[in-house]
Protein backbone atom coordinates (compact mmCIF):
# COMPACT_ATOMS: atom_id res chain seq x y z
CA UNK A 1 0.00 0.00 0.00
CA UNK A 2 1.66 3.37 -0.48
CA UNK A 3 2.04 6.02 1.88
CA UNK A 4 -1.57 8.20 0.07
CA UNK A 5 -3.32 5.18 1.22
CA UNK A 6 -1.81 5.07 4.63
CA UNK A 7 -2.36 8.86 5.34
CA UNK A 8 -6.02 8.29 4.35
CA UNK A 9 -5.88 5.45 7.36
CA UNK A 10 -4.05 8.28 9.77
CA UNK A 11 -7.02 10.73 8.81
CA UNK A 12 -9.68 7.88 10.28
CA UNK A 13 -7.20 6.30 12.82
CA UNK A 14 -7.05 9.88 14.70
CA UNK A 15 -10.73 9.62 14.93
CA UNK A 16 -10.91 6.28 15.92
CA UNK A 17 -12.74 5.32 12.55
CA UNK A 18 -10.33 2.24 11.43
CA UNK A 19 -11.38 -1.04 12.11
CA UNK A 20 -8.88 -3.96 13.98
CA UNK A 21 -6.97 -4.70 10.57
CA UNK A 22 -6.58 -1.75 9.14
CA UNK A 23 -5.12 -0.54 12.18
CA UNK A 24 -2.57 -3.52 12.78
CA UNK A 25 -1.78 -2.71 8.95
CA UNK A 26 -1.04 1.18 9.67
CA UNK A 27 0.75 0.43 13.11
CA UNK A 28 3.32 -1.61 10.84
CA UNK A 29 3.96 1.03 8.40
CA UNK A 30 4.38 3.84 10.68
CA UNK A 31 7.14 1.50 12.27
CA UNK A 32 8.85 2.28 9.31
CA UNK A 33 7.49 5.44 7.51
CA UNK A 34 9.35 8.66 8.85
CA UNK A 35 7.34 11.17 6.34
CA UNK A 36 3.93 9.30 7.62
CA UNK A 37 4.53 9.50 11.64
CA UNK A 38 5.86 13.14 10.69
CA UNK A 39 2.20 13.69 8.86
CA UNK A 40 0.39 11.74 12.21
CA UNK A 41 1.95 14.07 14.44
CA UNK A 42 1.04 17.43 12.23
CA UNK A 43 -2.57 16.01 12.19
CA UNK A 44 -2.56 15.36 16.04
CA UNK A 45 -1.82 19.27 16.64
CA UNK A 46 -4.27 20.57 14.44
CA UNK A 47 -6.39 18.68 16.52
CA UNK A 48 -5.46 19.55 19.24
CA UNK A 49 -5.32 23.25 17.92
CA UNK A 50 -8.91 22.98 16.94
CA UNK A 51 -10.09 21.70 20.32
CA UNK A 52 -8.35 24.81 22.11
CA UNK A 53 -10.81 27.30 20.03
CA UNK A 54 -13.13 28.66 22.79
CA UNK A 55 -16.43 28.42 22.30
CA UNK A 56 -18.33 32.10 22.14
CA UNK A 57 -20.87 33.05 23.37
CA UNK A 58 -24.24 33.86 21.29
CA UNK A 59 -26.15 36.92 22.32
CA UNK A 60 -28.35 36.93 25.23
CA UNK A 61 -31.43 38.44 23.51
CA UNK A 62 -30.86 36.07 20.92
CA UNK A 63 -34.04 34.16 21.50
CA UNK A 64 -36.31 37.25 21.81
CA UNK A 65 -34.61 38.47 18.40
CA UNK A 66 -35.68 35.51 16.79
CA UNK A 67 -39.38 35.47 18.32
CA UNK A 68 -39.91 38.86 16.49
CA UNK A 69 -38.12 38.21 13.53
CA UNK A 70 -40.33 34.91 12.86
CA UNK A 71 -43.30 37.68 14.39
CA UNK A 72 -42.51 39.75 11.40
CA UNK A 73 -41.89 37.28 8.98
CA UNK A 74 -45.75 36.04 9.80
CA UNK A 75 -46.83 39.37 9.37
CA UNK A 76 -45.10 39.82 6.10
CA UNK A 77 -46.61 36.49 4.95
CA UNK A 78 -50.24 37.75 5.87
CA UNK A 79 -49.77 41.07 4.40
CA UNK A 80 -48.28 39.34 1.03
CA UNK A 81 -50.94 37.02 0.99
CA UNK A 82 -54.00 39.99 1.62
CA UNK A 83 -52.67 41.75 -1.03
CA UNK A 84 -51.91 38.32 -3.32
CA UNK A 85 -56.04 37.85 -2.04
CA UNK A 86 -56.87 41.45 -3.44
CA UNK A 87 -54.80 41.28 -7.03
CA UNK A 88 -56.44 37.85 -7.72
CA UNK A 89 -59.75 38.93 -7.17
CA UNK A 90 -58.89 42.39 -9.63
CA UNK A 91 -57.08 39.59 -11.79
CA UNK A 92 -59.50 37.56 -11.96
CA UNK A 93 -62.23 40.56 -12.44
CA UNK A 94 -59.76 41.66 -15.54
CA UNK A 95 -60.12 38.21 -17.19
CA UNK A 96 -64.20 37.95 -16.53
CA UNK A 97 -64.05 41.40 -18.76
CA UNK A 98 -61.85 40.82 -21.04
CA UNK A 99 -63.12 37.55 -21.89
CA UNK A 100 -66.30 39.12 -22.84
CA UNK A 101 -64.91 41.83 -24.90
CA UNK A 102 -63.08 39.49 -26.76
CA UNK A 103 -66.22 37.25 -27.14
CA UNK A 104 -67.96 40.39 -29.08
CA UNK A 105 -64.79 42.53 -30.34
CA UNK A 106 -64.76 41.81 -34.47
CA UNK A 107 -61.70 40.04 -35.71
CA UNK A 108 -60.52 41.86 -38.95
CA UNK A 109 -62.46 40.20 -42.27
CA UNK A 110 -64.12 41.63 -44.69
CA UNK A 111 -67.42 40.21 -43.71
CA UNK A 112 -68.69 41.08 -40.57
CA UNK A 113 -71.38 38.48 -40.34
CA UNK A 114 -69.37 35.67 -40.87
CA UNK A 115 -67.74 36.21 -37.18
CA UNK A 116 -71.31 37.44 -35.50
CA UNK A 117 -73.73 35.28 -37.68
CA UNK A 118 -76.08 35.40 -35.01
CA UNK A 119 -76.31 39.29 -34.13
CA UNK A 120 -75.61 40.12 -37.66
CA UNK A 121 -78.32 38.36 -39.27
CA UNK A 122 -80.43 39.90 -42.42
CA UNK A 123 -83.44 40.16 -39.68
CA UNK A 124 -81.73 42.08 -37.01
CA UNK A 125 -79.58 44.67 -39.76
CA UNK A 126 -83.52 45.09 -41.07
CA UNK A 127 -84.58 45.72 -37.90
CA UNK A 128 -81.94 48.33 -37.42
CA UNK A 129 -82.55 50.10 -40.95
CA UNK A 130 -86.22 50.21 -39.71
CA UNK A 131 -84.75 51.87 -36.31
CA UNK A 132 -82.81 54.62 -37.85
CA UNK A 133 -84.72 55.17 -40.94
CA UNK A 134 -88.05 54.61 -39.80
CA UNK B 1 -37.61 16.42 28.19
CA UNK B 2 -36.05 13.98 26.03
CA UNK B 3 -35.25 16.41 22.73
CA UNK B 4 -36.38 13.81 19.98
CA UNK B 5 -39.58 12.01 21.44
CA UNK B 6 -42.46 11.81 19.47
CA UNK B 7 -44.04 14.68 21.93
CA UNK B 8 -41.92 16.73 21.22
CA UNK B 9 -41.23 16.47 17.65
CA UNK B 10 -45.47 16.60 17.38
CA UNK B 11 -45.76 19.77 19.25
CA UNK B 12 -42.81 21.33 17.39
CA UNK B 13 -44.46 20.61 14.00
CA UNK B 14 -47.88 22.27 15.15
CA UNK B 15 -46.02 25.46 16.42
CA UNK B 16 -45.92 24.93 19.85
CA UNK B 17 -44.09 27.97 21.12
CA UNK B 18 -42.39 26.88 24.23
CA UNK B 19 -40.87 23.60 22.49
CA UNK B 20 -39.47 25.94 19.98
CA UNK B 21 -38.11 28.28 22.63
CA UNK B 22 -36.44 25.06 24.16
CA UNK B 23 -35.00 24.21 20.74
CA UNK B 24 -33.64 27.91 20.37
CA UNK B 25 -32.21 27.61 24.19
CA UNK B 26 -30.48 24.02 23.57
CA UNK B 27 -29.37 24.55 20.08
CA UNK B 28 -28.35 28.29 19.99
CA UNK B 29 -24.47 28.26 21.52
CA UNK B 30 -23.98 25.19 19.10
CA UNK B 31 -25.45 26.44 15.91
CA UNK B 32 -23.48 29.93 16.89
CA UNK B 33 -20.41 28.17 17.20
CA UNK B 34 -20.77 26.30 13.81
CA UNK B 35 -21.88 29.16 12.17
CA UNK B 36 -19.20 31.73 13.65
CA UNK B 37 -16.25 29.07 11.96
CA UNK B 38 -17.62 29.07 8.80
CA UNK B 39 -19.13 32.64 8.29
CA UNK B 40 -15.66 34.09 10.22
CA UNK B 41 -17.20 37.11 12.25
CA UNK B 42 -19.44 37.43 14.99
CA UNK B 43 -22.65 40.37 13.42
CA UNK B 44 -22.64 37.90 10.12
CA UNK B 45 -22.42 34.80 12.81
CA UNK B 46 -25.44 36.12 14.86
CA UNK B 47 -27.39 37.54 11.44
CA UNK B 48 -27.31 33.64 10.16
CA UNK B 49 -27.98 31.91 13.71
CA UNK B 50 -31.01 33.92 13.62
CA UNK B 51 -32.16 33.10 10.08
CA UNK B 52 -31.28 29.51 11.15
CA UNK B 53 -34.28 29.61 13.76
CA UNK B 54 -36.51 31.28 11.55
CA UNK B 55 -36.36 28.52 9.24
CA UNK B 56 -36.49 26.05 11.46
CA UNK B 57 -39.63 27.19 12.70
CA UNK B 58 -41.32 28.32 9.26
CA UNK B 59 -40.05 24.94 7.76
CA UNK B 60 -41.34 23.20 10.68
CA UNK B 61 -43.93 20.74 9.27
CA UNK B 62 -40.85 19.73 6.13
CA UNK B 63 -39.27 18.27 9.12
CA UNK B 64 -40.15 14.12 8.83
CA UNK B 65 -38.59 12.99 11.88
CA UNK B 66 -36.53 10.57 9.54
CA UNK B 67 -33.26 11.81 11.27
CA UNK B 68 -32.85 13.37 14.45
CA UNK B 69 -33.77 17.72 15.18
CA UNK B 70 -29.94 18.16 15.87
CA UNK B 71 -29.25 17.12 12.74
CA UNK B 72 -31.54 18.47 10.52
CA UNK B 73 -30.49 21.88 12.37
CA UNK B 74 -27.12 21.40 12.17
CA UNK B 75 -28.08 20.82 8.20
CA UNK B 76 -29.67 24.22 7.74
CA UNK B 77 -27.12 25.99 9.68
CA UNK B 78 -24.49 24.22 7.20
CA UNK B 79 -26.66 25.51 4.42
CA UNK B 80 -27.38 29.06 5.58
CA UNK B 81 -23.60 29.58 6.20
CA UNK B 82 -22.54 28.47 2.97
CA UNK B 83 -25.29 31.28 1.49
CA UNK B 84 -23.71 34.02 3.74
CA UNK B 85 -19.95 32.74 2.54
CA UNK B 86 -21.39 33.11 -1.32
CA UNK B 87 -23.28 36.88 -0.32
CA UNK B 88 -20.00 37.96 1.07
CA UNK B 89 -17.40 36.42 -1.64
CA UNK B 90 -18.90 39.31 -3.36
CA UNK B 91 -18.04 42.07 -1.81
CA UNK B 92 -14.51 40.91 -0.05
CA UNK B 93 -12.85 43.73 1.74
CA UNK B 94 -9.50 43.63 4.61
CA UNK B 95 -10.78 44.43 7.73
CA UNK B 96 -8.73 45.13 11.32
CA UNK B 97 -9.32 41.71 12.01
CA UNK B 98 -7.34 40.65 8.54
CA UNK B 99 -4.22 42.49 9.65
CA UNK B 100 -3.64 41.03 13.25
CA UNK B 101 -4.48 44.51 15.17
CA UNK B 102 -3.29 43.68 18.85
CA UNK B 103 -4.34 45.68 21.75
CA UNK B 104 -0.27 46.60 23.62
CA UNK B 105 -1.98 46.46 27.13
CA UNK B 106 -2.82 42.97 26.66
CA UNK B 107 -0.24 40.55 28.97
CA UNK B 108 2.05 38.21 26.85
CA UNK B 109 0.39 34.94 27.40
CA UNK B 110 -2.86 36.30 26.17
CA UNK B 111 -1.12 37.52 23.22
CA UNK B 112 0.06 33.97 22.41
CA UNK B 113 -3.71 32.77 22.62
CA UNK B 114 -4.71 35.53 20.78
CA UNK B 115 -2.01 35.06 18.03
CA UNK B 116 -2.79 31.31 18.11
CA UNK B 117 -6.50 31.73 17.79
CA UNK B 118 -5.88 34.25 14.57
CA UNK B 119 -4.14 31.74 12.56
CA UNK B 120 -6.52 28.73 13.05
CA UNK B 121 -9.04 31.43 11.72
CA UNK B 122 -6.95 32.51 8.98
CA UNK B 123 -6.67 28.82 8.17
CA UNK B 124 -10.43 28.03 8.10
CA UNK B 125 -10.67 31.70 6.00
CA UNK B 126 -8.59 30.12 3.50
CA UNK B 127 -10.06 26.44 3.41
CA UNK B 128 -12.68 25.39 -0.04
CA UNK B 129 -15.95 25.83 1.81
CA UNK B 130 -17.11 22.15 2.10
CA UNK B 131 -13.78 21.12 3.61
CA UNK B 132 -13.74 24.09 5.92
CA UNK B 133 -17.48 22.57 6.76
CA UNK B 134 -16.35 19.25 7.22
CA UNK B 135 -13.31 20.34 9.62
CA UNK B 136 -15.33 22.58 11.45
CA UNK B 137 -18.12 19.80 12.42
CA UNK B 138 -15.29 17.09 12.91
CA UNK B 139 -12.59 19.12 14.97
CA UNK B 140 -14.60 22.23 16.32
CA UNK B 141 -17.58 20.39 17.36
CA UNK B 142 -16.78 17.17 17.51
CA UNK B 143 -19.48 15.23 15.34
CA UNK B 144 -19.06 11.50 14.27
CA UNK B 145 -18.73 9.97 10.77
CA UNK B 146 -22.38 8.65 11.08
CA UNK B 147 -23.40 12.05 12.03
CA UNK B 148 -21.49 14.07 9.71
CA UNK B 149 -22.63 12.18 6.82
CA UNK B 150 -26.22 12.76 8.34
CA UNK B 151 -25.79 16.48 8.18
CA UNK B 152 -24.07 17.03 4.82
CA UNK B 153 -25.83 13.55 3.31
CA UNK B 154 -22.81 12.07 2.20
CA UNK B 155 -21.97 8.67 2.26
CA UNK B 156 -19.46 7.34 5.40
CA UNK B 157 -16.65 6.41 2.33
CA UNK B 158 -16.60 10.61 1.24
CA UNK B 159 -16.81 11.45 4.70
CA UNK B 160 -13.12 9.86 5.58
CA UNK B 161 -12.15 11.47 2.23
CA UNK B 162 -13.42 14.69 2.31
CA UNK B 163 -12.00 14.84 5.97
CA UNK B 164 -7.94 13.60 4.69
CA UNK B 165 -8.63 16.27 1.85
CA UNK B 166 -9.32 18.83 4.53
CA UNK B 167 -6.89 17.80 6.45
CA UNK B 168 -4.45 17.97 4.04
CA UNK B 169 -5.26 21.41 3.17
CA UNK B 170 -4.95 22.28 6.30
CA UNK B 171 -1.72 21.12 7.11
CA UNK B 172 -0.49 22.88 4.10
CA UNK B 173 -1.79 26.52 5.47
CA UNK B 174 -1.04 25.71 8.97
CA UNK B 175 2.18 25.30 8.27
CA UNK B 176 2.42 28.70 6.39
CA UNK B 177 1.25 30.27 8.98
CA UNK B 178 3.68 29.00 11.44
CA UNK B 179 1.08 26.91 13.74
CA UNK B 180 3.01 23.35 12.74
Amino acid sequence: MSCKKYRLLISAYIDNEVNDSEKKDLDVHLKTCNDCNNYLNDLLKMQMMFEKVEKKEVLDNIEEKIIDKIGDDEIRIKKRSGFLYGFSVVFLMLAVFVTGLLSVRPVKSSNVSDIWPVIFDEKFEEEIVDIYYG
Amino acid sequence: MDINDSFMIDSFRNGDNETFRYLISTYKEKVFNIVISIVGNDADATDVTQNVFVKVFSKRSKFKGNSSIFTWIYRIAVNESLNMLKKNSKKVSLTDEDFNLTDNSKIDVELIKEERKNKIENVLKQMPRKYKVILVLKEIEGLSYNEISNVLKISLDKVKIWLYRARNIAREIGAKEGLL
